[in-house]
């Protein structure tokens, strides 16, 4: 077994508790979207980014405030334009007339949890930028290279309509991001207890005069956790257990997105990564300290399908990547494995194991790949 | 003759005349050259031309006639065919029927202006044959071909050629036939690790046909067989065998696989009861739940894998 570096084996009901209190922070003003909010934590402990799409209004800038909030994390808000600068996020160096000397003025990436709002909307090269600022967690400015906060996490939304005036992201940019989820509206009871809760809004003083109450003025500002418990939980998701079975579910399924005859491009290794992350992340949010084919399930659509392609002559057919995908899924197991290969004997199986386990000691939050 | 020049004559000045009067000439026409004479005026009753046949040397038309006194005046048109020597009398005919050798000559000579022997005619070639039954019965003589074509392909394709033994060998295994030998290798314990995993999506495959949760989305069906009755624990037992460190549960590997003994389409795997055997290391025993413990995953393993983290 490879080594852990750390002192303390990681606290898992300390990590469940924790979970548990910041969904039912969020969930005292975000009605519903719990798959969200699970999403969302599974990026935040894995250290990955996500791409929420779906249409305005479904509270994605409240539940990314709100988690900000409940976690004590640094949050800022950025809404992408058609004529936003690579500076007007990551800063630049302007000149202090006072002192006349150039002093760094950092952007608003310098923050825990950046929500960039309608990421498709910013030119090309906005988006090259923060991208890259994702992956390497750091940034260059002036020569000098800044090292983003950690955590950091990056819920990047965009919409699917209105796709006029957008550049829309490439998959070699989608692929870095670790998962792409996609919002539903509310259900009719959901949509009732926001209305409720909405209607129930008053009035909030400020100076002589006052304004009504939005539900960003409800947000408790006592944290649920601290940063300590981030950590903790980080540290209890590279400790979740990822049995060799699981990862040949992987390996079957990115495999067979390779080679389905609609799919001209399939799942990377990055894909594979990102999905067993993720599928560690998701159970422990869901009490367990090992991986199963309920998490590859649950979790393949928001990590694979962003990074699939499918061919002209299957868009023509009118087929989609959520319905090859899914046929993909059902097909598991009710045709042969394509992998045709097995694992290799023990010390073989040791060796995968080691390469599952994240080295920590401190790199716990140092640079992803995913 | 003298008669015949006159009508020539008159047919050369156009104006109607009397043909008796005028001093006859001859007109000279080229084969198939038609010629048209107006106003000739022909003592007796209503001329009209005889019917032709294929040897007829000249074709000739009453365009026109009306009454002149006692006789006719004409408007013809005419050609030749044949050269030589032509009265156009000879190729009219009274409408009566009376005689008309009372006529005067009216002599046209038709020449040809090639050498003799320089044109030979063409050969008579035998025509197309007409169609048979037309259009619509062209359209039901496709249709049949296509259907007669249709049905050889049918007919000929390589799954019906091929023997009844040559299709069980070419058939892809069912589910089921797939299933038992990987449920036999499990009791036995000889499962590699590929094939664990491919045994674990058989049996959720299987439940999921079974439970005919197909139409489901594959983490909808999941969620749903998890909460079956019969499904749910057995699907938990395997993802505690297949999944959990080893310090984890405990598995009844034969009670565990009981339920798939007897597949669709398949016989009873041989030589395996329920709990019977309990081959690799897996215990008999109750089961413990899944779920989080505190500091009990260090030093897990199981067999076929290492360590836990």
């Amino acid at each position: 077994m490879m080594e852990r570096g750390t002192d303390a084996a990681p606290d898992f009901d300390n990590s469940a508790h924790f979970v548990q209190a910041v969904r039912e922070r969020i969930a005292t003003v975000v009605v519903g979207q719990d798959i969200v909010v699970e999403r969302l934590l599974i990026a935040l402990f894995t250290g990955g980014h996500i791409l929420l799409q779906g249409v305005p209004g479904i509270a994605k800038t409240l539940l990314a405030s709100t988690l900000a909030k409940a976690m004590e994390l640094d949050f800022a808000r950025v809404q992408f334009t058609i004529d936003l600068l690579p500076a007007d996020i990551l800063g630049s160096e302007i000149l202090d007339q006072r002192t006349n000397e150039f002093r760094t003025n950092r952007g608003p990436i310098f923050t825990n949890l950046l929500l960039a709002d309608e990421i498709n909307r910013a030119a090309p090269k906005v988006q090259g930028a923060l991208l890259e600022a994702m992956q390497e967690r750091k940034v260059t400015i002036a020569g000098e290279a800044l090292t983003l906060p950690a955590p950091f996490l990056v819920i990047a939304t965009q919409n699917p309509v209105e796709q006029a005036g957008t550049f829309e992201l490439p998959e070699a940019q989608l692929d870095r991001f670790m998962l792409l989820h996609r919002l539903d509206y509310p259900t009719p009871d959901e949509e009732r207890e926001i209305l409720k809760r909405n209607a129930a809004l008053g009035l909030q003083r400020q100076g002589a005069g006052a304004l009504v109450q939005t539900e960003f003025d409800v947000i408790d500002e006592t944290p649920a956790g601290s940063a300590e418990d981030i950590i903790q939980a980080m540290q209890a998701v590279l400790s979740v257990h990822v049995s060799d079975t699981f990862v040949e579910h992987v390996v079957e399924l990115v495999n067979r997105t390779r080679n389905h005859p609609a799919i001209e491009l399939g799942g990377s290794p990055r894909a594979g990564i990102s999905l067993i992350k993720a599928s560690r992340a998701r159970a422990l949010i869901h009490g367990r300290d090992f991986v199963t084919p309920e998490d590859l399930f649950a979790l393949a659509e928001d990590a694979i399908l962003h990074r699939l392609r499918l061919r002209y002559e299957a868009l023509a057919d009118g087929l989609t990547t959520q319905l090859v995908l899914q046929e993909l899924l059902a097909d598991m197991g009710a045709s042969p494995s394509t992998t045709g290969r097995a694992l290799p004997e023990a010390g073989g199986e040791e060796d995968a194991r080691d390469a599952m386990d994240t080295p920590q000691n401190g790199a716990i939050l140092a640079s992803d790949a995913v | 003759m003298l008669l015949a020049h006159l009508i020539v004559l008159a047919l050369a000045t156009g104006p109607a005349q009397d043909a008796a009067a005028e001093p006859q000439e001859v007109l000279s026409l080229s084969v198939g050259v038609p010629h048209f004479t107006k106003e000739l005026v022909l003592p007796g009753s209503l001329l009209e031309a005889t019917p032709t046949t294929i040897e007829t040397p000249l074709i000739l038309r009453v365009d026109s006639a009306s009454p002149h006194g006692t006789a006719f005046r004409y408007d013809l048109e005419f050609y030749g065919l044949d050269p030589g020597d032509y009265d156009l009398t000879d190729f009219m005919r009274r409408v009566n029927g009376s005689d008309t050798s009372d006529l005067p000559a009216v002599p046209v000579r038709v020449a040809s202006i090639l050498l003799p022997g320089q044109i030979k005619p063409n050969p008579v070639r035998n025509g197309p044959l007409p169609t048979m039954g037309g259009y619509r019965t062209t359209l039901w003589a496709l249709a049949v071909a296509w259907l007669l074509g249709a049905l050889l392909l049918w007919r000929g394709r390589p799954g019906r050629a091929a023997s009844g033994d040559q299709l069980e060998s070419q058939r892809a295994p069912t589910l089921g036939e797939r299933l038992l030998p990987q449920v036999e290798a499990a009791r036995a314990g000889t499962l590699t690790g590929a094939e664990r995993a491919e045994l674990e999506l058989m049996l959720i495959a299987f439940w999921r046909q079974r439970l005919e949760l197909g139409e489901l989305p594959a983490a909808r069906a999941l969620e749903q067989l998890k909460a079956h009755a019969e499904a749910g624990p057995l699907l938990r037992q395997l993802e505690l065998w297949l999944h959990s460190p080893n310090a984890a549960p405990e598995v009844d590997l034969g009670e565990l696989l009981a339920p798939y003994g007897s597949q669709p389409g398949g016989s009873q795997p041989g030589g395996s009861q329920p709990g019977g055997s309990q081959p690799g290391g897996i215990r008999s025993g109750g089961i413990q739940p899944g779920g989080i413990r505190s500091g009990g995953i260090q030093s897990a393993s199981s067999p076929g894998e290492a360590p836990g983290p």
